[in-house]
């Protein structure tokens, strides 16, 4: 027999688990702005992959994996929340669990998969976008670290701001990196670069506090920011690529 | 060839090179031989452009 079981339902039930932080007005826009960021994501990281391609750079491979495990987590963000906030068959199954046997467990598990992959995956693709470009090979140190991300996104199933403060560290020093590039390079497109991270990192740090609903959606839209930072780099450098060098299409004597 | 700092050998084979993959060709006006970028030539140039300030920008 089939068990029609309304979404509100849900909503309620992880409101009272306080499980999801984002208020119901902000359901829709919340996976709006994971899907944003996943397309800017993917976006940085086809332009990483195509610069290794032609440099045969491992450092731009690096970097683009950086970028690839982030859209990853964004895709386990969008379908976890998607199963979660809306009328879906597995919406329904879960609800069918819901009634017929333990309401925390099923639930529970569903969303602690979900949400620690997440984790992992941002916190691994931020780490590498600190340290592998400006140090290419994997080192004993990786595993090290590896297990502290392990252990950090575990660890913040219970306690969610651990999560946004160890983000918050690795994107300071992702910022301090392109600061030291800045100084180097001079280049607008750094500046933009570190403009976009800095924002990034505000809202990490509006994140800890958002057990609070309009601060959560604060945070998001901050990210959000962020996101669209990020966007206008690319646009930036792949209009400067396009930029043609002074005399450098005319026909020349063989 | 002198601008980019290359004896006639090295520049005889990097267009042959560049020729070899479509990059560049030759075509004749009058009586003179000269050459042009292909389009494939120029979408190169771009992505390389593209190339050189994601890597700039990142510090790579």
């Amino acid at each position: 027999m089939k068990i029609e079981f309304p979404t509100i339902y849900l909503k309620q039930v992880f409101s009272k688990m306080k499980i999801v932080f984002t208020p119901d007005w902000f359901l829709t826009s919340d996976v709006l702005i994971d899907s944003f960021s996943f397309v800017i994501l993917m976006l940085l990281f086809s332009l990483a992959f195509r610069s290794y391609k032609m440099s045969k750079n491992k450092s731009s491979l690096y970097l683009g994996l950086g970028f690839f495990l982030m859209a990853l987590a964004e895709v386990s963000i969008i379908l976890t929340k998607f199963v979660l906030y809306y009328d879906t068959s597995i919406t329904a199954q879960i609800g069918a669990a819901i009634v017929t046997y333990n309401v925390v467990s099923t639930v529970d598990i569903f969303y602690y998969i979900g949400f620690f992959f997440s984790r992992l995956l941002v916190l691994l693709g931020l780490y590498m976008i600190y340290k592998i470009p400006y140090d290419a090979k994997i080192t004993k140190d990786f595993l090290i670290i590896l297990y502290l991300i392990f252990v950090t996104a575990l660890l913040s199933n219970s306690m969610y701001y651990f999560h946004h403060l160890t983000a918050l560290i690795f994107l300071a020093s992702i910022i301090d990196n392109y600061k030291r590039t800045y100084r180097e390079t001079k280049m607008k497109t750094t500046k933009i670069l570190i403009l976009g991270f800095s924002v990034m990192a505000l809202s990490q740090v509006i994140f800890i506090f958002s057990k609070f609903t309009y601060i959560y959606a604060t945070a998001q839209m901050v990210q959000l920011l962020s996101y669209a930072i990020l966007l206008a780099l690319i646009i930036q450098i792949v209009q400067n690529g396009k930029k043609e060098k002074p005399s450098g299409n005319n026909p020349r004597h063989a | 060839m002198y601008k980019a700092n290359l004896s006639h050998k090295q520049m005889t084979s990097y267009l042959e090179e560049l020729g070899k993959n479509g990059l560049v060709e030759n075509f004749q006006e009058k009586d003179k031989i000269l050459l042009r970028i292909t389009n494939k030539g120029r979408e190169f140039f771009v992505q390389y452009g593209q190339m050189r300030e994601f890597e700039k920008t990142f510090g790579l």
